[in-house]
């Protein structure tokens, strides 16, 4: 405890963290100033939230761990469990950025009356914030070369908000004379991204603009489940890299 | 005191430790010597338990030991490049003593107050000198009062007064009946420290004597001048040099 509490405190800290927080209040509060109408305000916050929030998580998270490699080594001298130097590290990680997004995204919400919709992109940003450092962390446990390991979390970052929504219009263009509601909600599931920006879509209740995607989602994420299960999905997103990296550390040579 | 029996480490193919075995007594003070890339920290991190090796096993006292067993016991002096940037040195020390739930009073100070270090304590890690780091980290390797003391270039980058009182340091402990392990490339300043020199070449234990013998053998005095001499007539130690 002691450990993940000095090494919480050098992290909050950080320039960045300090920069992040102050910049999303910035960001956020203008933006609810100017747009006045909670839907387009949501519309346009949910572009932070789906697509900033998981580039500074994974950079973040993974530069983190490399810049203390040497400190990691140190401490792993010191008569403590892998485990426990894991999960401090781990640990102030995750606070702190969830700490920033907090008091930069959720503070200004809170103080503009904004509930229900804005309520939920906000726990789903806190939820992607934890999925994507989880992949962070992996990354720099895994890769040890810092340089190969922030282009490896880079293209992961581009894959899952760009490429793997491009690849999915195209398979659904090719075969649009097919049914196509299975795998149109598996791959949903299968990004975090999408899988936020759907239960999102869902809690605003406009889903009949997005025409045929929009009925199939809305029959399967709109039921009352939906929100439940998403988040399920989630937990496993950020579950999985997290014990893969833990079980990569525990074995690491360093 | 400690053993190392057949240790091996390969990174993929590369074979960066092979089959070293040797043995450690207490009162000694080795000198890990050999050219860069010869696996000298790799043999440090082994038996601190930071690389596991591919084979071969540490005994401590005769018994076969996990090197997380040893930590207790050992003070590590590393080569540190980076801190935690906004830790302070306190926050550091403190962070160090709450992981072996002791306090300040019950350690080895000596360093810490001829370092001075309580002058600069709240200064941030991210904002010290090379030398200074050195300091802390010589510090921390002290505090808690090891059995084994394992230094990797204890001295480079100290001032030459820090210097001097890091290897009266280091003398007065060896005399203490402990074991103290130092890699270093400026031999010079191993005369004064060491008893024996372990010399690897490419993974290999090239030899593993004691510091008169190797004087004897070459009739020099200084530890620097008899290595120098010892590689006129051995081929392999002359050509690990050229090398790199």
């Amino acid at each position: 405890m002691q450990i993940l509490k000095h090494i919480s405190f050098d992290v909050l800290k950080s320039r960045m963290v300090i920069f992040y927080a102050v910049f999303l209040f910035l960001l956020t509060t203008s933006i609810l100033w100017f747009s006045g109408q909670e839907a387009k305000a949501i519309i346009t916050l949910q572009n932070i939230s789906l697509i900033a929030a998981p580039l500074i998580a994974v950079v973040f998270s993974s530069s983190y761990i490399y810049n203390s490699r040497d400190f990691i080594a140190l401490l792993l001298t010191q008569p403590i469990g892998r485990n426990t130097v894991f999960w401090s590290f781990y640990g102030a990680i995750a606070i702190s950025l969830s700490l920033a997004i907090t008091l930069g995204f959720g503070l200004p919400l809170l103080l503009f009356n904004f509930t229900g919709t804005a309520f939920t992109l906000f726990y789903l940003t806190l939820i992607l914030n934890l999925v994507f450092v989880a992949l962070g962390v992996w990354v720099a446990v895994v890769v040890t070369d810092k340089a190969k390991g922030l282009g490896a979390v880079l293209l992961i970052w581009l894959f899952l908000t760009l490429v793997y929504d491009g690849i999915g219009l195209l398979i659904l263009s090719w075969f649009q004379d097919y049914p196509l509601m299975t795998p149109v909600i598996i791959m949903t599931s299968l990004n975090p991204i999408d899988l936020s920006r759907v239960s999102l879509l869902m809690d605003m209740d406009i889903s009949a603009l997005m025409g045929f995607t929009g009925a199939v989602y809305k029959k399967f994420f709109g039921s009352g489940m939906g929100p439940v299960l998403a988040i399920a999905l989630l937990g496993i997103w950020a579950l999985i890299p997290t014990l893969l990296s833990r079980k990569r550390f525990y074995y690491k040579d360093f | 005191m400690l053993r190392v029996e057949n240790i091996t480490k390969k990174f993929g193919r590369f074979k960066a430790l092979e089959e070293i075995s040797a043995n450690f007594d207490a009162g000694d003070s080795i000198a890990l010597l050999g050219p860069n890339g010869s696996g000298k920290t790799t043999l440090i991190k082994s038996i601190l338990g930071l690389v596991v090796p591919s084979k071969g096993a540490v005994y401590y006292q005769g018994k076969k030991v996990q090197p997380d067993q040893l930590r207790n016991i050992t003070g590590y002096m590393p080569q540190i490049g980076r801190y935690p940037e906004n830790m302070s040195i306190k926050g550091l020390l403190e962070m160090m003593l709450s992981i072996r739930g002791t306090q300040m009073a019950d350690c080895d100070v000596e360093l810490y107050e001829q370092f001075r270090i309580h002058d600069i304590e709240k200064k941030k890690l991210g904002a010290l000198s090379g030398g200074t780091k050195q300091k802390v980290g010589a510090v921390l390797a002290f505090l808690f009062h090891p059995e084994i003391l394992i230094l990797d270039e204890p001295t480079a980058g100290l001032d030459p007064y820090s210097s001097s009182l890091l290897k009266e340091k280091i003398n007065c402990f060896r005399h203490e009946e402990k074991l103290v392990i130092i890699t270093s490339h400026i031999i010079s300043e191993l005369d004064e420290l060491v008893s024996k020199v372990m010399y690897l070449i490419e993974g290999q234990l090239h030899f593993y004597k004691p510091v008169e013998s190797i004087k004897e053998q070459s009739s020099q005095t200084a530890l620097e001048k008899a290595l120098a001499s010892l590689m006129l007539t051995d081929n392999e130690l002359r050509l690990s040099y050229a090398n790199t």
